[in-house]
């Protein structure tokens, strides 16, 4: 009876996967079983994407990093499940007259997991080592508003010249060089987390590590094996211990959407980060509940190599090639996820910015293949002498699937003779850095606070890797501009200004905005989605 | 001394008025799976030669109105498409161009390497055999990832380099097995006969060695075409593969494997495919075995 | 025999300091560095980095540094993981790949030598056609398919094995099947391709014509001489294996070596594609050596003066 039970299964699996009966449970199956304990206490499961490269608040690079890092550290301010800024350490802060001096009190009952207070001077201490050179953190740069930030990363002045101070044991002031209206966003991020320093310099890289971790956070290291699990339990010490519902944490390092999902639907994750795109469909049809998609601070876009010819000085292609891609096929046929088409630069779910748009957004797919035909023939292409373009991509299936799509449109709607590269990361990383031979090339860019200049800034021609070899006067002034203006209209203005701008040189074609997918039991509660993709643990409950 | 001179009887003195090969093609001839294998696999390599020009299809276009259409008579998709809207039909046997011609050469460059290497390192012994085999740990502990990277890097993308990519990687499975055969055949009376009948190394182990190692070479061919038909689908995520919109039923497992869940058939299709050639090189591999077994003569 | 094993331990001294050279060459060679990302990091941030790592001195000088380190038994820092040494890593991931690895190989040889002789001694008849179909199916079924498969039948549709992690021995049976199958067809062929020809060589006809029982012979003389290629096939194979797979290690959450194989190359993880690479080359050069060993052991013609 079993074994053909089994045969049956394999019969059908091999046929199509439509299981071994009609019933829709079990179609497809997902177990609920809540880790609880006999002590009553519970377990949050969480799948994490890659392994974590570094648990060290200042190290940290990666998203999955920076989950796990969330619920063991507390910075001064924390993101609320609804995306607000809110009191953490901190219990309250003043600002300044002039926006350039920030007061914070912490709380009284702010302490480390070993029980010993904490202090402002931790924060000065730490604040310090994120900036410091010899650290080596790649979120440096997010403190470069507070007074010599920049000069300590550049190696020019000692971090002990870092604006920051303490006024007594719980009161810290952060000077800024000039008004900066996303200033306390980043004080969200990782790279603002206090650390223990006993700790760091006794066990030196080390201190990361279960047994030598002390951390602040409503969680505490209990174990680590690479490739398997990241546990946290509950760390009593924390101030807000009270309101911390769920006992223990675990990370599961998942990288295959497929594995993630096969965990998930066995009942061994409370919380899939991956979802397949291919099992999207299944998803929504059988377990809509537990799907929740949240637009975020993210975009994919194809950048245009203004160096080298075809694209260098050539704004009429950059823009026929732009407008031949059909955003919206992408979404729905490609992503699938309900991911934005892009028409600006700035993802619409930044708060308070309504972003400028390319002027042919609202013409109809006719009028736009037609109008970017005609670019495309005043740049002096057509039908006899086509543009020989080359897309360049690193290995993933999705990229693969969008580069093979964008190709076609190019060669459907323009004519043009488009060959497809994709490169190892690290290559095409060099590839992209170098600018020898690239010329159209993909990438994406995932915001670090909630505030248009995390996006803005990635095109000032100064800012980091610059792939497009962008390099616009006018742009520069007005991202720095902007970047200094207290919010509001004023601010918008200019945001605009810098935006269009961006638009009409085109240097980079925008395709879609981030939207994440989670799959969450029906039995783990208070989950609400932000942009800023910033979740805690400790807002979180197991109740089946 | 008497034994030594029926070997040399057996292994050099085939019936008279039959070569070698005209005497292994009848007996191949008499082998009946070997044979329905040649004919399939003959079927099969006529059909990814013209069958794409059957449908009406081609391997590139996309169709976003017809994403994942399962198998079907209609619209000519007979093995339906996948999440572009391509015809499965057309990419099945456009990438089975690719992996049978990768298939074949890479396994023919592991193999002329890998015998060669193996004999002469087996028959030489000592010190030679020494040296030899230690290079060949040497490539085996290599991180065969930079290596491939490195070729990218210095001699760009070709299909060319693929083959020689792979078949560079995969001979030394070949060399040792071929090793430790020879090392045992050299001990036998027949090579030993040889020997001292004044031929040359050179000969003994081209007419003597050589021969004897059809059977366990001609089987693990059948090992190594597969190993390298699904090889090229991880260099094609090193960027070394095949570049879309080309594939090969490598990169179409591969892809299917991730949507089996939503489309089953773009697993099935190539995977159906490559195990059909696969037995079929297989019991050419049996069947060549057995005709070429100079024991059997 | 003694002497010519401690001659090969020697040998396998130069053998590992050309693989870390080449190693080393070929590593540096390639384009792109540990620290590079798309969020690039600031020049000096970076100096410093590579000045912590000591990625700024002449590459000569660094060769150096690493071969002091090694013959000090330390593999340095991982530059991926920053928190964690190249030792612990190794340290935390081979006692699992032995153990996958381990129970893959005994799945493998148990049942592949036996299907491979079963198959050989009923040569072209359906016992035969029937045990090479099963090998070949192993064969052309890659274990990114069959272990997915596995997954869905075993845990999603029904609960009898878990789908991932690592726990008890139930972790552990997918994962070995998956793995070991391919290995298992493989063997199955060999043994059968090689008791072919053992059964048809003139020692075996001999004992044979003597009259010694067919089971004897099949256990006594060919059993011995057939496994000789699979064990020469074993050697590096088992090295493989033992050093774990990044396909199976990734689709079922195991914290294997084979990962760091591919992380570390993918990342540019010098110290720890060092390392893994140099941990590697010694279980191959060892797993040589006692399949050598063994030849002579097998096979009464081979002998090594």
């Amino acid at each position: 009876m079993l074994s053909r039970r089994i045969l049956l299964c394999l019969l059908f699996l091999c046929v199509g996967l439509t299981a071994c009966s009609s019933d829709k449970s079990e179609q497809f199956p997902v177990k609920n079983t809540p880790e609880i304990h006999d002590d009553g206490s519970t377990t949050l499961r969480r799948g994490n994407g890659a392994e974590p490269e570094s648990l060290d608040p200042h190290q940290a690079r990666s998203v999955p990093a920076a989950n796990v890092l969330r619920d063991l550290y507390a910075g001064l301010v924390q993101i609320a499940p609804d995306g607000e800024i809110v009191p953490a350490d901190a219990e309250s802060w003043e600002v300044g007259e002039q926006k350039l001096v920030y007061t914070f009190t912490l709380r009284d009952n702010a302490r480390w997991s070993n029980g010993e207070p904490l202090t402002a001077q931790d924060y000065v201490y730490s604040l310090r080592r994120s900036v410091d050179p010899v650290t080596g953190s790649p979120y440096a740069q997010l403190h470069t508003p507070i007074v010599n930030a920049n000069d300590i990363i550049q190696g020019d002045k000692p971090p002990e010249s870092l604006g920051v101070r303490a006024l007594d044991d719980k009161t810290l002031e952060i000077t800024l060089k000039s008004p900066t209206p996303y200033f306390l966003g980043t004080l969200a991020h990782s790279i603002s987390y206090p650390v223990y320093r006993p700790a760091v310099e006794a066990h030196c890289a080390a201190f990361p590590q279960p047994g030598n971790a002390v951390t602040n956070g409503a969680y505490k290291m209990a174990s680590w094996r690479v490739n398997s699990m990241i546990g946290l339990e509950r760390n009593t010490e924390y101030w807000d211990d009270a309101n911390t519902a769920i006992d223990r944490v675990e990370f599961y390092p998942i990288t295959n959407g497929n594995s993630a999902l096969s965990r998930y639907q066995a009942g061994e994750l409370d919380w899939a980060t991956k979802v397949p795109i291919s099992q999207y469909d299944a998803i929504e049809k059988y377990i809509p509940a537990q799907l929740h998609t949240q637009p975020t601070l993210g975009v994919y876009y194809y950048g245009l190599n203004l160096r080298r010819p075809p694209f260098k000085d050539a704004p009429e292609l950059r823009h026929a090639l732009s407008m031949a891609i059909d955003r919206r096929v992408i979404v729905d046929k490609i992503t699938r996820g309900d991911e934005i088409p892009a028409y600006g630069w700035i993802p619409p779910v930044v708060e308070g910015y309504d972003g400028a748009k390319f002027e042919w957004t609202t013409l109809s797919d006719a009028d736009r293949n037609a109008k970017a035909r005609e670019l495309y023939e005043k740049a002096g292409y057509s039908e006899d002498k086509p543009l020989e373009v080359e897309i360049r991509y690193n290995s993933g299936e999705g990229n693969k699937k969008i580069a093979s799509v964008i190709a076609s449109m190019w060669r459907s709607v323009l004519g043009a003779d488009v060959t497809l590269r994709n490169e190892e990361w690290k290559v095409f990383l060099d590839s992209v850095r170098q600018g020898a031979t690239t010329e159209a090339y993909r990438l994406a860019w995932i915001g670090d606070y909630n505030d248009p200049n995390t996006f803005f800034e990635l095109m000032n021609s100064k800012f980091g890797l610059n792939g497009t070899g962008y390099a616009s006067a006018e742009y520069d002034r007005l991202q720095e501009k902007q970047a200094h203006m207290p919010d509001g209209p004023e601010r918008n203005k200019v945001m605009k200004q810098a935006e269009a701008t961006l638009l009409a040189d085109s240097p980079v074609i925008p395709i879609y905005f981030y939207v994440s997918k989670y799959l969450i039991k029906d039995y783990v509660k208070g989950f609400e989605g932000n942009p800023l993709d910033a979740y805690y643990s400790k807002d979180l409950s197991i109740e089946p | 001394m008497s034994s030594r001179a029926d070997e040399i009887e057996i292994a050099s003195a085939p019936e008279k008025g039959r070569s070698l090969f005209s005497d292994a093609l009848l007996r191949l001839r008499a082998n009946r799976a070997a044979l329905a294998s040649l004919g399939l696999l003959g079927f099969i390599v006529v059909a990814v030669v013209v069958g794409p020009w059957l449908s009406p299809h081609d391997y590139f276009t996309q169709n976003y109105g017809a994403i994942w259409v399962p198998p079907t008579m209609t619209e000519s998709h007979w093995f339906g498409t996948d999440g572009l809207g391509r015809d499965l039909f057309v990419r099945a046997l456009e990438g089975g161009r690719i992996s049978l011609l990768i298939g074949l050469v890479a396994t023919l460059v592991s193999l002329v390497i890998g015998v060669a290497y193996g004999a002469t390192a087996g028959y030489a012994g000592g010190r030679v055999d020494g040296v030899m085999m230690r290079i060949v740990d040497i490539l085996y502990a290599m991180p065969f990832l930079f290596f491939v990277i490195l070729l990218m890097v210095f001699f760009g993308r070709n299909i060319l380099l693929i083959f020689v990519a792979i078949g560079a990687i995969n001979w030394l499975d070949m060399a040792r097995i071929v090793r430790g055969q020879t090392l045992a055949l050299k001990q036998q009376p027949f090579i030993e006969a040889a020997r001292m009948s004044g031929a040359s190394p050179f000969a003994i182990v081209l007419r003597h060695i050589v021969p004897n190692l059809l059977g366990v070479v001609a089987v693990y061919i059948t090992l190594t075409i597969p190993q390298v038909i699904l090889f090229e689908s991880f260099l094609s995520f090193l960027g070394l593969g095949v570049q879309e919109p080309a594939t090969s039923w490598g990169a179409l497992i591969k892809d299917g494997a991730d949507e089996m869940g939503r489309a089953p058939w773009l697993l099935i299709v190539p995977a159906v495919f490559l195990a059909v050639t696969l037995f079929c090189f297989n019991f050419i591999g049996d069947g060549l075995r057995d005709a070429l077994d100079p024991k059997d003569r | 025999m003694l002497s010519y094993a401690l001659r090969r331990l020697l040998g396998a001294f130069p053998t590992l300091l050309i693989l870390l050279t080449l190693a080393f060459v070929m590593m540096r060679a390639a384009p792109g560095g540990p620290f590079d990302a798309d969020r690039e990091l600031p020049a000096q941030v970076k100096a410093n980095l590579e000045a912590k790592y000591h990625l700024d001195e002449p590459l000569y000088q660094q060769y150096g540094r690493y071969l002091w380190d090694v013959a000090h038994f330390d593999f340095g820092p991982s530059f991926q993981y920053r928190d964690i040494t190249v030792n612990d890593l190794i340290a935390s991931g081979f006692p699992v790949s032995l153990k996958l690895g381990g129970a893959s190989l005994a799945f493998a040889l148990l049942f592949g030598v036996p299907l491979g002789m079963v198959a050989a001694l009923r040569q072209n008849r359906p016992a035969d056609y029937a045990a090479m179909t099963t090998a070949m199916l192993g064969i052309s079924i890659p274990n990114f398919v069959l272990a997915p498969l596995m997954i869905l039948l075993f845990a999603v549709y029904n609960d009898w094995l878990p789908a991932g992690g690592l726990g008890g021995w139930q972790n552990y049976v997918m994962p070995v099947l998956a793995l070991g199958t391919a290995m298992m067809a493989y063997v199955a062929r060999l043994s059968r391709a090689s008791t072919i020809e053992v059964m048809r060589s003139n020692y075996v006809r001999t004992a044979r014509a003597k009259g010694l029982s067919a089971r004897r012979v099949v256990w006594v003389h060919a059993l011995p001489a057939a496994l000789t290629p699979v064990v020469s096939f074993l050697g590096p194979a088992a090295a493989g294996i033992i050093t774990g797979s990044v396909v199976i290690e990734t689709i079922f959450g195991i914290p294997g070596l084979g990962q760091f194989f591919v992380q570390g190359a993918l990342n540019r993880d010098y110290t720890l594609v060092m390392g893994v690479v140099l941990f590697y080359g010694m279980l191959i050069v060892a797993f040589n050596l006692v399949v050598d060993l063994l030849y002579g052991w097998l096979d009464p013609r081979v002998s090594y003066s």
